[in-house]
Order: structure tokens, then C-alpha cells, then sequence
């Protein structure tokens, strides 16, 4: 034996050469009446049921227990302290799994061996008032339990156990979040163009009018005719189902950039394709590269035409883009984003804010 | 007496052992909020794009001394962007100032932020004029303009709308967006704040970027 440290009332903590590898918590053996040792495992190890051991801790607190130079196996030790009582039990600790020698302190390597009678531990004065009829102290009998039963086998202090168990907890939620994605929200793409333009009415239109408000734009060439039929029924659609989404307050809007068309065009447009309740734009010109080509990043071509929506929020940020190839009617999936979108704004205070952040920051878009 | 010891001994074991879970309890309590509030990202004051693109370029505009403005030239700084115009009554000075303020309560990191202010009224403001505007704010500031094609082009690529706005006797105003933006150290457009941010928030926002 080879302690790594001994000392009278003490306890020892040593590595045993005749085991290695990660060895378990615990191991046992008993003595009998006679003193003759009736280990629960093979005697030769001494130390339980046979499984290898890096380390040994053993109660050593009555004198004349010093291990050093013996080379005694732990478990004997522990028997001829005991003496020729009933029954005795020796446990051996992994001291990978305790911790240091500081931390099976004497109270704890007392009952480690659970049998021995308190005046041969030598630990009568301290635990006299929970000492049993017997003599044996049970509290302290208790608390080897949970050290010996794995059930608080790594001996930290409190606050390292809550800190850890803070740290594990938001963890797991976050993966939990990023997983289910309880929120979702639209993504930031980018800015919407500015841009002040003429509508079908002859009234100047300017981004900042979109200031505050949900915008959802869509782009059609100048005298598109029936070919924007279904554009124009999602549109008027979507209008009149919004009104019932909860935006907090903020306002939903819908323009339809007429490209190509001067104001006049547009109104024409516009009344040809009633019943359409969207505010007609027309844009032209270098406007109409720098507003619909580079903004909203749409082909400028009237032949290359294909139905397109961009849902533009309060902040002038596009959150949705929709690059359809055919002119399958989706109104649905555009008030179902509306609807997302209205939900980060009823919870853009407080806590709740931090988990819409937090869900930006996770990516759950829909 | 015993007996009495005895049926105390679990007792004071409970207790204890609650206590121990209570004490456990408040600590991962705390350690989750000091997790939240220190360890989580910095939760900005202006609105953050996640995955940003590079900034829109700047082609067609001039620096104050007279270069071609290139964004590659602030390349390792925060550039704050700035649409503007020299007889902006209130708006352009307040976050003029605002940001000199923020840059001098960054002390030497400070250095690294730039203000790049767009004059959107080419007709009234020559590139000397902007140069001595922003400089009577801060050094580190810079000015830029150009003709009307180029600066429609990269300002509604900025989200930015300007027009002439209403006569004031012989001046006029120009309305404009007053959004300030922020492209990071890479050149990426990260970032927009509303007009007449606070200092505070700007100050820790740029720490951020920084």
C-alpha cells in the first residue's frame, strides 16, 4: 500500500496497486463475531466484489491504524479496529469519484464502516446527542449512506451543484426551444427600398407612410390585365382577413407597384381590376430599377412577370418574401405570416421580448 | 432523554436537507438570470438583421475631399450611416451630436466608429461644406454626396426617402428619412436604429458591434 496521506484519527486515502481502471463507489466486506472477515467479494482484494479500485479511503480514526509502511489491505484494518463485534463493514471509496482527502472528512469515514461501535471510532464527544442505544452515531451513519450509495457521491458544495444545475437547465431549454421552436417569427431580410412616389390618385406615396404599419406589396407590369387577376384577388382577400388578425395597432396596408406605368396607367389599371381596395403606385423610370430592381429585388421586365408578394413591417424591414412561378392563390400562408407578424408585435415588451429575440436568434421562421 | 434525541435527530436531517434543496433552488434561480443577463447576447437597441448582406454600395458618390466614396475604406470600423442635409434644423445635429457623444464615451475604441453622413440636398451643399459640417462635430466624422441619380439609387437601397419638402421663404426643407444604420467591422449592413436613439443605448449597441 502506498498512502497518499495517513495520519493518526485521520483518514487514509491510498491507491492500491493490485487494482486499476476506473473503479466503482463502493465496495464491502464484513467481519464476523470471531474476527474472521466474511468479505462480500474475493478476500484476495479485500475491497468488495472484485471490481478494480483506483483508490481506497478506510475509517482509521482509532489509534495504532496507521497504515503507512504496513501495506495491510484497508479492509483488515478496518476489522482489527473494529475489534470481535456483531458485524462490521468496511467500505472503500473511490477517491476519483469523492473528491480529495479533505472531503471524506473524519465524520464521514466514521461511518463508512457502519458497524463500528462509536468508542472504537473515537468519535464519541461530537455526535453524543444522536448516538443510538448502541452507541453507534446514526446520523452520521445516514450521511455515510448517501456518500457510500452513489446518491451524493460527488461531494460539492451547494452553490456548485445549483450553478451547475442552472447552467444544465438553460441548456436543455434553449435546445428545447431551438428544437420545438414554441415561437416563431418572420425573418429580418433586409431593408425595403425607399422610395416617394405618384399614385393612381396623383398623391405622392413615400416609404415613411409605411412607417408603423404592415405593408404588403406585390408588383405587377403596366396593363397586365387579366394575367394579374389572381394577384389581385390575394391581395383584396388578404386585406379583408387581416382585419381580423391582432396587430397591435398597427396598421395593415396593401400597394400594388404598377411597374412600368405613369399615374394615369395605373388608375386604369386599377379600375380595371376592381374590386381591388390596394393602393395602385405607379413607378417608372430610374425609380423603377432602384425601387422594385434593387429594393425589392423583382425582375423589372414586364415579359419576365411572375406574381410576388413582400410583407414589409413598421421598421421598414421586408420579413417575408413570396416568388411564386404559378398563380396559385396563397392567401393563406400570407395571413398566417401576418398573423406571426402580429404576434411579435403583442409581445415586443418585457420578457416576452427577449423570446421573440431569442427566437430570431435561433432561426424559428416559419 | 434519548428517546426525545432520537425523534429530533430525522428531524434536524429533514430540516437540514430541505434547506440544502431551497439553498439549491435560489442558486440555479440566480445562476439561470446571471446566465440571461450576462452570458446571452447583448439584446440591441435597434433593429438587427441576422443574416446580413454586404452593405449596398456607394457607387456614384463623393467623398468631402473629393475621392469616390468607398465602403471598402472602412473596412475594420463601425460606420454609422447617416442621410442628411446641412440646413436640417433639428433632426441631422441632434444625432450628429448624439453620436460624437457616443464616440468620446468609447474613449479609444471610440476611434474605431465612424459617422458617414449623406447630404441628400446635392443642389445646396457642396462636399467642402458637408466636410466642415460634420467635423464641427466630431474629426472622426465623414461627408459624402453626389448627383440625384446616385444618391436615389443608394438611397432607396438604404431604405431612405428624401424629397424637397416644403418652401421656408427662400431656404426649403427636404424631408427624409431619419433612420441611422450601422455596418459592421466586415461591411455588413447590421443593424438600424430610429431617430433620435439614446446616447446610452447607442454607446452600448456600438460596444457590441465594436
Amino acid at each position: 500500500m502506498n498512502p497518499l496521506r495517513s495520519g493518526l484519527g485521520e483518514d487514509v486515502l491510498a491507491p492500491d496497486p493490485r487494482n486499476s481502471g476506473d473503479g466503482p463507489l463502493t465496495a464491502e466486506g464484513s467481519v464476523g463475531a470471531d474476527g474472521v472477515g466474511r468479505d462480500s467479494a474475493d478476500g484476495a482484494a479485500g475491497v468488495g466484489d472484485g471490481r478494480p479500485l483506483d483508490h481506497e479511503v478506510v475509517s482509521v480514526e482509532t489509534p495504532g491504524a496507521d497504515l503507512n509502511g504496513t501495506g495491510d489491505d484497508p479492509l483488515d484494518v478496518v476489522r482489527r479496529v473494529a475489534g470481535p463485534t456483531d458485524h462490521h463493514r468496511a467500505r472503500v471509496l473511490d477517491t476519483g469519484r469523492v473528491g480529495s482527502v479533505d472531503d471524506v472528512g473524519a465524520r464521514d469515514a466514521l461511518a463508512v464502516d457502519d458497524r463500528i461501535p462509536r468508542e472504537a471510532a473515537g468519535r464519541h464527544s461530537a455526535r453524543a446527542e444522536s448516538e443510538d442505544d448502541h452507541g453507534w452515531d446514526r446520523e452520521a451513519m445516514r450521511d455515510a449512506e448517501h456518500l457510500v450509495d452513489g446518491s451524493d457521491d460527488w461531494r460539492l458544495p451547494g452553490w456548485t451543484k445549483g450553478l451547475i444545475l442552472g447552467l444544465v437547465v438553460i441548456f436543455v431549454a434553449a435546445m428545447l426551444f431551438a428544437v420545438l421552436q414554441p415561437v416563431r417569427v418572420l425573418p429580418r431580410i433586409r431593408l425595403a427600398p425607399g422610395f416617394a412616389l405618384v399614385d393612381a390618385d396623383g398623391q405622392t406615396i413615400t416609404s415613411e407612410d409605411g412607417r408603423g404599419a404592415i405593408t404588403l406589396y406585390t408588383f405587377v407590369p403596366a396593363g397586365c390585365g387579366a394575367r394579374c387577376d389572381g394577384v389581385h384577388t390575394t391581395m383584396d382577400e388578404v386585406a379583408l382577413l387581416a382585419d381580423d388578425i391582432d396587430l397591435a395597432g398597427a396598421e395593415f396596408r396593401t400597394v400594388t407597384l404598377v411597374m412600368g406605368a405613369d399615374p394615369t396607367e395605373a388608375a386604369s389599371d386599377r379600375d380595371a381590376a376592381a374590386p381591388s381596395g390596394s393602393t395602385w403606385v405607379a413607378v417608372d423610370g430610374d425609380a423603377l430599377n432602384n425601387v422594385v430592381g434593387l429594393g425589392f429585388a423583382r425582375p423589372t421586365d414586364p415579359s419576365a412577370f411572375s406574381p410576388a408578394f413582400a410583407i414589409v413591417d413598421g421598421w421598414g424591414m421586408i420579413r417575408g418574401e413570396y416568388r411564386y412561378s404559378t398563380l396559385a392563390d396563397d392567401g393563406e400562408k400570407l395571413l398566417r405570416h401576418i398573423d406571426i407578424l402580429g404576434s411579435e408585435l403583442r409581445n415586443d415588451r418585457g420578457f416576452a421580448s427577449f423570446v421573440y429575440e431569442a427566437a430570431h436568434a435561433f432561426q424559428c421562421y416559419p | 432523554m434519548t428517546d426525545d434525541r432520537e425523534s429530533e435527530a430525522p428531524q434536524h436531517a429533514g430540516l437540514r436537507r430541505s434547506l440544502l434543496v431551497a439553498g439549491a433552488l435560489v442558486v440555479a434561480v440566480v445562476a439561470a438570470w446571471a446566465a440571461v443577463t450576462i452570458a446571452a447576447p447583448h439584446r440591441f437597441s435597434g433593429t438587427v438583421l441576422q443574416a446580413p448582406d454586404p452593405a449596398p454600395s456607394m457607387l456614384g458618390l463623393m467623398r468631402d475631399d473629393g475621392s469616390a466614396l468607398d465602403l471598402a475604406s472602412f473596412h475594420g470600423e463601425v460606420l454609422l450611416v447617416y442621410f442628411g442635409y446641412l440646413s436640417c434644423p433639428d433632426a441631422c445635429p441632434t444625432t450628429l451630436s448624439n453620436v460624437a457623444s457616443a464616440r468620446r464615451r468609447l474613449g479609444s475604441t471610440g476611434e474605431r466608429v465612424r459617422l458617414l453622413m449623406i447630404s441628400v440636398d446635392p443642389e445646396r451643399d457642396s462636399l467642402a461644406e458637408i466636410g466642415e459640417y460634420v467635423r464641427s462635430f466630431d474629426e472622426g466624422f465623414v461627408g459624402a454626396t453626389g448627383d440625384h441619380a446616385a444618391l436615389d439609387r443608394v438611397a432607396a437601397q438604404y431604405g431612405i426617402f428624401f424629397a424637397r419638402g416644403a418652401d421656408l421663404g427662400p431656404e426649403y426643407a427636404v424631408d427624409h428619412t431619419a433612420t441611422l444604420m450601422g455596418i459592421d467591422t466586415d461591411g455588413h449592413l447590421r443593424i438600424i436604429w430610429p431617430a433620435g436613439i439614446d446616447i446610452d443605448r447607442l454607446v452600448a449597441d456600438l460596444e457590441e458591434l465594436l
